[in-house]
């Protein structure tokens, strides 16, 4: 979708589950993503997205990775919830950080390429518990995208 | 084509994920705890805030 470089990625055949390399200063980190549908919530899906420990199993989206390459890892996962929503059309995201900092991150990254993402998708953002059409410059404590029924690719 | 970093790792521009690749080693994180917990959350949020412009509809 956007126009700069992200990892490339693999998705299991559900479209549901997604993985990539992030490669850097500190290594390769494996990243999972995944699309889970909320119960009770018809086409509403949350975005969880976090480092695989591969000796654990554990995920963690807690941890800073300092990897040098956040903005490439936020390019990938735009491009993964990009794809998911070309397969599932009617699919709202849901998304939110697990601290106000990495949901304040999610938002920075909407900022930046909101030109891009904007005629794509219609986001929403939530403040002060009401949910808005997103604004440069506001913050928001969760956000939800679902793709604009009029685009056409 | 796919340009390759330093490290020889594929990156891919936009215009080349819809070739992306469908793997059997990615798995099904569905029952994953962290994935469990988040969506939890999530229906939680929702439960409070309900969605915008109420275009998806709650089950009853």
């Amino acid at each position: 979708m956007m126009n700069l470089e992200g990892y490339a990625y693999s998705t299991n055949a559900a479209f549901t589950d997604y993985s990539f390399e992030s490669i850097g200063p500190k290594g390769t980190i494996k990243k999972i993503a995944r699309f889970s549908q909320i119960p009770d919530w018809h086409n509403v899906f949350n975005f969880g997205f976090g480092d695989l420990n591969e000796t654990t199993g554990e995920i963690s989206d807690s941890v800073i990775s300092n990897n040098n390459d956040g903005d490439k890892v936020l390019v990938t996962a735009a491009n993964i919830i990009y794809e998911f929503t070309g397969m599932f059309q009617n699919a709202q995201v849901f998304i939110q950080g697990t601290t106000p900092a990495r949901t304040r991150k999610y938002q920075m990254g909407i900022n930046k390429h909101w030109l891009e993402i904007e005629p794509v998708f219609e986001i929403f953002g939530i403040k002060e518990q009401k949910w808005e059409p997103f604004r440069q410059g506001v913050n928001y404590e969760a956000f939800l995208g679902r793709r604009k029924t009029s685009f056409v690719f | 084509m796919a340009a390759k970093n330093k490290k020889g790792k594929k990156s891919i521009s936009s215009d080349e994920q819809s070739q992306t690749k469908i793997s059997n080693d990615v798995g099904n994180y569905e029952t994953h705890p962290f994935f469990i917990k988040k969506v939890n959350q999530a229906k939680e949020f929702l439960q409070k805030f309900g969605l915008p412009q109420e275009q998806a509809v709650k089950k009853s």
